[in-house]
């Protein structure tokens, strides 16, 4: 039968219907953050969710598709698929290397992931962009580059503060999820049963 | 998905792989045009093209949000922190220079093209014809289905995280006040939202089984959409148009 | 030959010591009305998946034994093959909704548009189905702005438009209300007059009672009893193992202990108001208030 041994499979029927919760989710908390003026983006929470669960490509999979779908009311979103696409699959191999399961481990993986976004993300802010970060984030770089940094360097030193407060956040946010879904649900995912805790085996 | 969108248009009745190659060839004309008041025009000319599509203000809002906000900042930042000799003007410890101000300006104007053509395209399509036409170009069905349970699933849960905090403020929960007390909201307004969510994923995998989502034989489109003879005939036409213009800018450049 | 058949079934789902379902063999036979029972967790919704072919593929695990249809394995058949002659109906009506379509219309044609099926044959079968379910006029509704009993009604019409021989429904009225608890099993009747063979989970017993042919009792993974309706219905020992029992049942237990014995097995509202009309008849003893 076709269904047979494709529960744990890249692109098993379960990790496709993961994906959509989990842009859904990234798009949600992305509004949540803006409605509560949270000043740091909470919105790659699904894609590390995916990574965490289900491994690297369906994680980057889930954070294109996030940007391209806000890119349609939005496109300065497009540019930052490729931000997406690397924080989804690091966080991917960051669980694959049971780089998720401890607290130490997570805080680690949390700025790993935020070094990758701030990587990504600041040669598209600066060089397509021309140095707006867009939102308040954009005032304190300007602030900095007042005093005389250069705007590539500003640019980083925002991103490295934000970014390591959000994707902390996230890695939290992800775990705590992770830790209360029920085992059933959890073996259906690649490296679900990384999160086990009684394993009979 | 986007609201109704008025098929009576002319513009807005053409076939989505149509317009979606216009929006591409008048972005990619935009970028390749020399300096700022060709730019400019170009922009000029996506705006007359999203009046006579009949959905200016939904286009002029949208521009004005995205790229327009950016375009601001980006003046702002270029013009007085990048590096420069003409200086136009002055005041405390800043002084605005014209190097900037005039890169500034192509920027924003390629990216306002850009971005103006991709809202231009989205506005007068919606995401279901879109997704269809693309399945049609080879795009796999579990790729469809993904994008368009997103855009079902998206306002679900925006539904459910608003039920989810009113019901935390009936409990007394505090939505508003200092920054510890609004984050705090977050945590226990997400996470449940998942979990109800991911829990029911089990059960729509097999619905989805039942409905034979992994049979193989081609599927039929009950809502179908074809290109019509004017697609056509506005597809060569803008090729040409495009040929020519990219033809000129390198005869441009060469001589 | 029966239509269904399971054999010495054992199955352990993963990271579980005990099975779950244990040792189980029963038989289906065509055009036949069966109504599972029993206490949660007593393996009814697991014997479902079994009998879908869910299991193991899906959810893993462990299973001994084997399932035929028409004598043949689950196992030899193609997914396709199995979708169209089996069908499925769920608990939860939020998540049979698939998300694929923005309304009932295209929602209830999607497993048939899966299927290739041409155009002016689907809108054919939808009309038909949408009549029979009576959602004709959620037509144009996005699916998930329903009540919950309009898209369990949406999930039978789409089940219904592939025309599966067989129906496996599990606990499709958990979460309705009376009213539309009442308009699913109308649906339920209907389909058991179209000659379908139907498969139900089911805790209201009193409606079992009513319209099922055969119960298949279930304690504990192992079936504690398997036959006509009025046969285990009237075994009051069920109690015991946690099976309700339709009140009428109950009731004429109450009698054989007084010593009016009812002269046949009695689980429905009319047979026993039939049977106390005759012995009313017989003795004209008024019935007491």
């Amino acid at each position: 039968m076709a269904t047979r041994n494709k529960g744990k499979e890249t692109f098993s029927l379960m990790v496709i219907l993961l994906i959509p919760i989990a842009i859904a989710i990234n798009i949600v908390g992305g509004q949540l953050t803006s409605l509560l003026k949270i000043p740091v983006d909470l919105d790659m929470i699904g894609v590390i969710l995916v990574g965490t669960l289900a491994g690297p490509i369906p994680a980057a999979v889930t954070g294109v598709l996030t940007n391209l779908i806000n890119g349609i009311m939005d496109p300065t979103w497009l540019p930052y698929a490729f931000c997406s696409f690397f924080i989804g699959i690091s966080s991917g191999l960051l669980s694959k290397h049971n780089m998720m399961n401890t607290i130490w481990k997570q805080v680690i993986s949390g700025i790993v992931i935020a070094l990758v976004a701030t990587v990504t993300a600041t040669p598209i802010t600066v060089f397509f962009f021309g140095g707006s970060t867009g939102g308040g984030s954009s005032m304190i770089a300007a602030g900095l580059m007042a005093t005389g940094v250069q705007i590539i360097q500003a640019v980083f030193s925002v991103y490295i503060v934000t970014e390591c407060i959000g994707k902390l956040i996230s890695v939290f946010v992800a775990n705590v999820i992770i830790r209360v879904l029920p085992e059933r649900t959890l073996v259906k995912y690649r490296f679900g049963e990384k999160f086990i805790k009684t394993s009979n085996k | 998905m986007a609201g109704a969108v008025q098929k009576d248009n002319k513009i807005v009745a053409l076939y989505p792989m149509t317009k979606f190659y216009i929006a591409i060839a008048f972005a990619i004309v935009a970028v390749i045009l020399p300096g700022i008041i060709s730019k400019a025009i170009c922009f000029a000319a996506l705006n007359v093209l999203a009046l006579a599509s009949g959905i200016y203000k939904i286009f002029a809002k949208r521009v004005k949000n995205s790229v327009g906000v950016l375009f601001i900042v980006l003046v702002v930042i270029q013009t007085f922190f990048a590096a420069g000799d003409t200086i136009l003007f002055s005041f405390w410890i800043f002084s605005a220079k014209l190097e900037g101000l005039l890169f500034a300006l192509k920027l924003g104007f390629v990216l306002a093209n850009i971005g103006g053509c991709l809202i231009w395209f989205f506005a007068i399509t919606t995401e279901k014809d879109f997704v269809l036409a693309l399945e049609k170009k080879g795009l796999s069905s579990k790729a469809s289905y993904v994008v368009l349970s997103t855009l079902q699933m998206v306002p679900v849960l925006k539904k459910r995280s608003e039920t989810i905090m009113n019901a935390q403020r009936a409990r007394g929960v505090e939505t508003e006040g200092s920054l510890l007390v609004r984050a705090k909201v977050f945590v226990p307004t997400i996470v449940p939202l998942v979990l109800s969510s991911i829990q029911g994923t089990e059960e729509r995998a097999l619905t989805l089984e039942a409905r034979g989502f992994s049979v193989e034989t081609k599927s039929t489109h009950l809502y179908d959409i074809e290109p019509k003879p004017v697609d056509k005939t506005v597809t060569i036409i803008t090729g040409l148009i495009f040929i020519l213009i990219v033809v000129g800018r390198i005869v441009l450049c060469l001589i | 030959m029966p239509y269904i058949d399971i054999k010495n079934v054992t199955y352990t789902y993963p990271l579980v010591k005990e099975p779950c379902i244990k040792d189980i063999t029963v038989s289906i036979e065509k055009g036949k009305f069966y109504a599972i029972v029993g206490a949660n967790g007593s393996g009814k919704t697991t014997l479902c998946n079994i009998i879908r072919g869910f299991i193991p593929g899906f959810y893993q695990g462990e299973m001994k034994g084997v399932v035929e249809l028409e004598g043949k394995s689950l196992e030899e058949y193609t997914l396709g093959e199995l979708t169209s002659k089996i069908g499925y109906v769920f608990q939860n009506p939020f998540n049979q909704i698939t998300g694929a379509r923005d309304n009932v219309y295209e929602e209830i044609a999607y497993g048939l548009e899966n299927l290739g099926v041409e155009v002016e044959i689907i809108r054919k079968k939808v009309e038909e189905v949408m009549e029979l379910t009576n959602t004709a006029y959620l037509a144009d509704k996005n699916p998930f702005e329903l009540s919950g009993g309009q898209q369990q009604r949406v999930a039978f019409a789409s089940i219904l438009a592939l025309e599966p021989d067989i129906f496996v429904i599990d606990e499709p009225t958990s979460q309705l209300d009376p009213k539309e608890t009442e308009r699913v099993f109308d649906i339920i009747d209907k389909m058991k007059k179209m000659g379908k063979t139907i498969i139900l989970v089911e805790h209201k017993i009193e409606l079992i009672a009513e319209y099922a042919d055969s119960i298949i009792a279930l304690e504990d993974g192992r079936v504690v009893k398997c036959g006509e309706k009025h046969d285990v219905l009237s075994d009051i020992s069920l109690i015991e193992k946690g099976i309700a029992l339709p009140q009428t049942v109950l009731l004429a237990d109450e009698f054989r202990r007084r010593g009016i014995p009812p002269k046949e097995k009695i689980i429905t509202k009319q047979e026993m108001i039939w049977q106390l009309k005759q012995i009313m008849g017989k003795s004209n003893a008024p019935l007491q208030a």
